[in-house]
This record gives structure tokens, sequence and C-alpha cells, in this order.
């Protein structure tokens, strides 16, 4: 049997039994690929990831002895490379230079760099910690590259069921990164692995080169260093060299051999020659070629001759518009004014303004003032790209100005960087406070509210800090009652922020009532509700009876069913008569049959208001009306007083006293 | 020894570049399946050119790694804000990943609440609502979709109503005349007569005692939204549009409630000022 046949068990035995340097080579041949992938993800950078790799092999070579009882090699070699590549990182003093590094190499990857930093540190950790044969089938299949048939003869079992949880590790694999604050599907966990086991890998030689060390390392620790020194230093430059003639060769065939769409070239309209099609992302369409001013030309007149306009092909011409080069510009202008439904395209000449403004937005505004039909989709387009990438610059523009059309735009803007970066916004808005007031003002509650929508407290403090005390008042009251809404005492916390006395309680009972209406059943249920809303321990002490009252009113108008927890709450009688009065009151919008009891606890003097008459009133009235005979029944059962008066006069009218 | 190691470097490098070159091709095959389709008319098709729609398509998914199909919609949002480009490409490119998925693709992308911007899920419900308007209300209303807050909810809401509207506001009415009766139904009547009124005077006026019935929660309770409200607004959008019409109609009414309504909103806008 030749060494390649072998297994890893095989393999390490021969090692330590008999000091075998070629079964420890054919170990490192089979594993430097998943090895390298798992420290260069860590890392972000090939050099440490190699000497990573070599630390690796030195430990495997150290512990070979131990490794009877391991049953996937491939699995212990990973969890040895996560803990080498942690030391390594930790140790670097250099981090900022490897992450550009990390960015700068991994563009080679299929997956987007922002999203590979993002997770590749917690990737193989996540990875480490799962159970045994979820880390092996993951390991082997999708680090190694083994195929399902393989591991099934090395592990035992069927090639379908290891293909099997293999989709399920994965999916557990993306639990664990989504507990961790990353959202990835296990799809792009799959895609994400097998590009970067694309990238590993290192040639024979070198590879060679770190089994020697590993193995010198292991038995006699440091011999010849400068040989070694040496040998290290040649690898680098042969790994660089490797990687730069892969990707030459890898780009050079995609410019050079990409085959252009003969169909292409039997549509020429007269005045536009550039057939050639642009290098650059979109060059990476291999079947069909990539820009050119023809395929903008056909798009555009299919486009326009369509009977009626259609959404895919408006949505592809708008993106289109954004794989223009700076080069043909102009040319791709004058396809677009010499369209015939200009209607049509107002929104792909908005598009084709935003990619120009991307490259020159001064150039850019100047021809959207002279693009006519489309000057004005022309110069939103511009303004907002320009907002977006240099605000300071198309700041300057808009004050020159300060025109509604401008303001318009800001505030388009505006709503645009809320979505991901309120905090920017209102730092925007902050600077136009001198300056451009009336922007401010009008920007000011829009922006807050969006804001709020993110970050409430953080908007609510922002509100807080506003001179005009009028703007603030209405804001941090609006605000607190969509907070509270959804997170109960933030509203509250919102609302305390108001200076006026008056204006704060008034904005707190309102929050509070709306806390009641929206969640006001589930706030009452120990391990129900989360604990911004949480009032299964009793009312707050700083709630005054009427926040009480409006709780309780608000609570019955959608959960009339948890009125036994509400008065569970209530610390004393005092507050229990606040809950009936609340209850009966809110019962009126819902279902009074359910908190008859409560009315029936109202003490009697309750009936000597007005208001507490006309609760009586609309509470019988409901009743009446859902099921006239129960009330009536209920009614002819209490005892007689001025409560069961007012009742009397809400359902038979005024006659019935 | 170095000048070994250089050779092989080269030949693993001729390697490497083989294998991008493999793996590129490999990954186009599995773009999206808008493309799929299309390359599957244009094999069939051997009379004219490939339209240029199907490459356009296939090149804005090789554009950027936001319009990788397997990508989330929200990581693809996250991707393009970063980029601090246009927003208009951001928009542009989102709807065209939008427009590129399949009905189920895109049912199941709001399933799994991987929409949560309000732009994208206004483009998500009008595509669906487009497609099919029946569907969309009820996988709405079985509350299949998984939408943050109450922005997200009402700009779905709203797209989908005012979508459907559009095509054919009696069926709208007639939905939501078979919904059990209660807060959503209420809440969607509320804004699809809104909407009516505004866009259709005449055919809301025409429904009046319908919409008015669906505009309340309950019959026998309060009538927290009377017929005098809803009036008022038909009147004041269609005196904009055709106020003689609206004169005409209204005198024309049978004495009764409705008439009622309708001359005390009248009377209203009337009104000295």
């Amino acid at each position: 049997m030749s060494v390649t046949e072998k297994t890893d068990q095989t393999l390490l035995g021969e090692f330590v039994l008999r000091g075998c340097d070629k079964a420890f080579a054919e170990l490192a041949r089979r594993h430097q690929a998943m090895a390298f992938a798992t420290a260069y993800r860590i890392c972000g950078d090939r050099a440490e990831a190699q000497d990573i790799l070599q630390q690796a092999f030195i430990v495997l070579a150290r512990r070979a002895g131990g490794l009877g009882e391991v049953g996937c090699l491939s699995a212990w070699l990973h969890r040895v490379v996560v803990l080498e590549s942690k030391k390594s990182w930790r140790k670097s003093a250099n981090r900022r230079h490897r992450e550009t590094m990390a960015h700068q190499i991994s563009e080679l990857s299929a997956v987007e760099p922002t999203f590979a930093r993002k997770i590749a540190p917690e990737l193989d950790e996540s990875l480490d910690a799962m159970s045994g044969k979820d880390r092996e089938v993951l390991t082997l299949h999708y680090l190694e590259g083994q195929s399902f048939k393989s591991i099934a003869t090395s592990l035992g079992g069927t090639a379908e069921a290891w293909q099997k949880r293999s989709v399920r590790a994965l999916e557990k694999l993306a639990h664990k990164l989504k507990l961790r604050g990353i959202s990835v599907s296990s799809v792009t966990l799959g895609a994400f692995f097998i590009s970067t086991r694309a990238e590993a890998g290192l040639s024979s030689s070198i590879l060679e080169e770190i089994t020697r060390h590993a193995l010198e390392k292991s038995v006699c620790n440091v011999t010849g260093l400068a040989g070694i020194t040496a040998a290290i230093s040649a690898m680098k430059t042969g790994i660089a060299i490797s990687l730069v003639s892969g990707v030459v060769l890898a780009y050079g065939w995609g410019v050079v051999v990409t085959p252009q769409t003969s169909e292409m070239n039997s549509i020429k309209p007269a005045g536009i020659s550039q057939v050639e099609p642009e290098a650059g992302p979109a060059s990476r369409d291999k079947r069909g070629g990539g820009f050119t001013l023809e395929l903008v030309k056909q798009a555009v007149t299919e486009y326009d001759g369509a009977e009626k306009p259609d959404e895919l092909n408006e949505s592809r011409l708008r993106s289109l518009m954004f794989l223009v080069p700076e080069k043909h510009l102009e040319d791709v202008f004058q396809i677009l004014k010499d369209t015939k439904d200009h209607g049509r395209f107002q929104q792909i000449a908005a598009a084709f303004f935003g990619r120009w403004a991307e490259h020159d937005p001064v150039t850019a505004l100047a021809r959207a003032k002279e693009a006519g039909v489309f000057s004005y989709q022309a110069r939103r387009a511009v303004m907002i790209t320009w907002l977006n990438q240099d605000d300071e610059g198309a700041l300057a523009v808009i004050l020159e100005g300060k025109s509604d059309e401008n303001r318009g735009f800001l505030s388009e803007f505006l709503t645009y960087q809320c979505e991901r970066k309120p905090q920017d916004a209102a730092a925007l808005v902050d600077r136009l406070a001198n300056v451009w007031p009336e922007a401010d003002r009008q920007f000011f509650g829009r922006v807050a509210r969006l804001w709020a929508r993110s970050d409430a407290l953080a908007a609510g403090s922002w509100v807080a800090s506003y001179s005009d005390e009028e703007v603030k008042r209405k804001l941090l009251g609006e605000i607190a009652v969509s907070t509270a809404k959804i997170r109960g005492f933030d509203g509250l916390t919102i609302a305390n922020q108001i200076e006026d006395d008056a204006a704060r309680q008034h904005a707190r009972n309102q929050a509070i009532y709306w806390w009641g209406v929206t969640c006001g059943g589930i706030s009452l249920v120990p391990g129900e509700a989360r604990p911004v809303r949480d009032l299964s321990k009793g009312f707050p002490d700083d709630w005054t009876n009427e926040n009480i009252r409006t709780f309780a009113f608000a609570t019955m108008v959608n959960y009339t069913r948890n009125l036994p927890d509400l008065l569970k709450i209530a610390k004393d009688d005092d507050q229990r008569i606040l809950i009936y009065e609340g209850a009966v009151r809110g019962s009126a919008w819902s279902d009074p049959a359910a908190v008859a009891g409560a009315a029936e606890q109202l003490p009697d003097g309750f009936a000597d208001t007005e208001q507490g008459r006309d609760t009586l009133k609309a509470f019988i009235r409901r009743w009446s009306e859902m099921d006239a005979n129960g009330a009536r029944s209920w009614l002819s059962k209490q005892a007689p007083g001025a409560k069961t008066d007012a009742l009397r006069v809400g359902l038979n009218g005024e006659g019935a006293k | 020894m170095k000048i070994w190691i250089y050779a092989a470097s080269l030949l693993l490098g001729a390697l490497i570049g083989t294998a991008l070159v493999l793996t590129v091709g490999d990954f186009s095959k599995s773009r999206t399946s808008a493309p799929h389709a299309a390359d599957a008319v244009r094999k069939k098709s051997e009379r004219g050119p490939e339209p240029a729609g199907v490459r356009i398509g296939r090149m804005i998914a090789a554009e950027n790694p936001a319009m990788d199909e397997k990508l989330p919609i929200n990581d693809a949002v996250e991707i393009l804000f970063s980029e601090k480009k246009s927003p208009l490409r951001t928009r542009a490119f989102l709807k065209s990943r939008i427009q590129m998925m399949t009905r189920d693709q895109l049912r199941q992308a709001l399933m799994n609440g991987e929409i949560q911007t309000e732009s994208e899920i206004r483009e998500a419900a009008r595509r669906l609502t487009n497609e099919d308007p029946d569907g969309t209300f009820k996988d709405l209303n079985s509350q299949i979709y998984k939408l943050r807050g109450m922005e997200n909810l009402y700009a779905f809401i709203d797209t989908m109503l005012h979508t459907s509207a559009d095509a054919d506001a009696p069926a709208v009415m007639r939905r939501l005349q078979q919904m059990k009766r209660g807060g959503s139904q209420q809440d969607q009547s509320l804004r699809f007569s809104n909407y009516w009124a505004n866009v259709d005077p005449a055919a809301a006026a025409r429904n009046f005692g319908d919409l008015v019935y669906l505009r309340n929660m309950s019959v026998q309770g309060a009538t927290n939204f009377t017929d005098k409200t809803y009036a008022e607004d038909i009147v004041t959008s269609w005196k904009r549009k055709d106020e003689q019409a609206m004169r005409t109609y209204i005198g024309n009414l049978p004495p009764g409630k409705e008439r009622d309504a309708f001359e005390s909103a009248l009377k209203k806008q009337d009104a000295p000022k």
C-alpha cells in the first residue's frame, strides 16, 4: 500500500513508531490546505498564516504520540490552528496593517470583503465549539474538500448520511454565528468556506520545507537556524509568486479570453463605434461580455419601444447606469436624451446622474442643469449622491442658494441616512441650526422621529438638547408614546425629559395609556414581558393615581382577561380601587361582562362625580349592546344605591331612575 | 534550493490561476434564476440576439457582492450602505435584487425577515401584489411575514392596498368584506377607504354604505369612524376633481342617513373659513 492510500491513523502510527518522515509529510500534505485557510481566515495575512501552519505542524509532530485516540485528525488539527492563530493574533502589534492586507487579498474571494472581515474571526471559533461529528464533517468536507464518499469510507456510514449531516451542521454553525451577532445563511457559509479553501494551498516544495522544519523542531528544536530562515524567506517569496502569477493568469483569462457575444456586433447604430467591453467588475460576466455602449443603446431602445414599462427592465436599466464607465458618461447622456418617452426614463436618468456624481459631482451638477426634461431628477440625484460622499462640499453648494429645491434634496438624503446612520443625520441637522434655521426646524423633527425607530433613547436625548421648548415638548411627547408602545419604561424615560411639569405628566400618562393598549396584558404576566415593560412586580413608585387608573383603563381595552393579573400587582386597596375604575371604563370599549366583578367592587361614591356616572353608563350600554339579557340580569342583582341608579340610567334612559 | 522553490511557485501560480478561472465559471452557473430562465430562452431561440435585459441582469449580478442572490437582502443593504456611493445606487441594486427573485424566493425572504428596509418592503409588496393580489392579501393576514416595527408593517399594508386598489378597487373591498371583523380588518379598511376616497371619490361615494360599515369594527359598538367623517373626506377630494359631478350625485341621493352625511359634509365645505 502506498503512502497516499494509508489512513491518517496508520500514518500517525508509522511516524510515532518508526519515525517515518514520509508518513508525516503525507499528513502535512493532506491537511495543509484546511490548516492554511483556517489560519488565513483568522489572521488575514498569508505570511503569518504560513508561520501559524508551521507552528501547528510542529505541535502535531510533538504530540503525535498521544493522538492515538483522536478519531478525526482534521478536526484536531483545526483546533490546534485556531489556538495558534489566536495566540499569534494577540501577539501582533500591528493589527491595523494586517486588516488592510487581509482586505486587499480577500478581494480575490468570491465573498464580499467586508463580510469576510466580519465573519472570519468568529467563524473558526464557532466551528471549534461544535460537537464531534458536526465539526468533523465541516472540517473534512468544506475545509479539506473531501467528498462525502471519501468521508464515509474513512469514518463509516453512508455518503448520503454525511451529506445530510453537513447541511444540518452548516445550519447549526449559522445559528451559532447568529448568537454572536453575525447573521449569515448556511448557503453563504458553505460558499465562504469553499472560496477561502480555493485561495489556500502551498507548493509542494514549500510544504516540504514546512514539514521538514516541523520535524526538525520536534526532534532537536533549533538546528541550522540560518539555513531555515533563508528557506522560510524563500518560501514566503514563493507564496507571493504563486499568488501573484495565479491572479495575473486568472485576470488575463477574464480580460483576453472572455468571448464576446457575436449578436452584439450585429447592432451598430450610427454614431457609436465603441464595442469593446470595459475591463472592470462588469467584465466578470464571463458569458455575455462587459459594458458596451451598444448594450445601453439596445436596452434603452427596447425599454423605450415597449408597449408599457416593465418593472424588471426598468430596474435593470437603473442598475446598468451605475456600470457606465467614466469615459462613456457623455455618450450615455446623449442616448438618454434621444429617447422618445422621457417620462418613462426619469428614474433611469436620475440613476445615471447619480453615477456621474459618484465620479465628479461638480461636472455632474453642471451637466444636470443643462439636462432639459431630465434636469430636476438629474439635480436631485447629483445632490443626494454628493451629500452621501462629501457632505461638506455638497452642503456648501446648498447653502449658497438655500432654495426650496435643495431643501427637498437634503430632506431625501437625511431620510436615507437615517436608515443606517441616524446620528450622522442628526449631526448634519445640527450644523444647519445656525446657518439655515428654517431647514433646521423642518428637519429636526423628521430626523428625530426616524432615529427613534432604531434608538429611541438616543433620539430622545438629542431632542432634549434642542433650544426651542415647544418643539422639544411636542417631539418628546410623541417619541415617548411611540416608544412606550413597544418598550414601556423607555417611553417614560423619554417623557421625563420634558421640563414643564404639566406637559411631562401629560406625556407620561399618554405613554402609559398606549403602553397599556398595545401590550398591557403581556406586561403583567411574569416571564412573558421583556424587562423594559415588565410590570409584574407592581406599579413603580413614581406612578401617580392617574397613571395607574390610565394603565388599567388602557389594558382593559384589549386584555380584559388579564384583570386578575392587574389586581395582583396592586399593593393596597387604594390601588385596587383605581384599577376597578380604570377597568370598568376600559371595558366599555371591549367586553364589560368580563369585568363585572370590578364594577361590583367600586365604592358607591364612584357615582358621585359626573365622570364616574358617565363611566358606568358607557359600561352598561356596551354590555347591553353585546348581550342585553346578560346585562339586565346582572343589573337586577345589584344592591340599590347611587352606583346602581347610574347604571339603570345608562341602560334605560333618564326616566329609569 | 531557491530556484526550485521559485519554479514550483510559478507552477502553483498557474494552477491557482486555472482554479480561479474555473471557480468563477462554476459560480456563474449558479446565478439568479432570472438569468437562468433567460439562458434557457436564449438556447431555444436561434432567431435573434439575446435581449439586452438578460445580459444586463448577468452584468449586475456580477458587479457587486451585494447582488449575490445567496446573500440575504439585509446583508446586501449593509454592503451597499457601507460603500458610501450614491443612495440611488443602493436603491437601484436592491430593486434589481427583488425584481430578479422568483415569487417564492421573495415570499421566503419576507418570511425569514430578510427584508427590513422600508423602500425594499414597498418594492417587495408591489411586486407580490401585482403578481397575485389575493395570495399576498392572504399571506399578510396569515401573519407569515416577519416585518419588524409598525412602520414596516404599514409600509407593506399600504403598498399592497394601493397597488391592488389601482388595479381593481372593488376586489379589495370584497376581500375586506370577507375578513373576520376586528382590529386588523378595521385598520386595513380605514387605510383602503381613505385611499379610495382620495383617488376615486365617485367610486367611494357609490360604495359609501359598505365602506362605512367596514371602517367600524363592530356595528353594535360605538361608531368611532362615523359616516360624517368619511363623507367629508370624499367631498373634499371630489370637490377638487369634479365639483359639478359631486353636487349632482348628492342631489340625486334618496333621503336618508347617507344623504344627510353628504349634505352635512358639503355644508361644511361651503362654509366660509
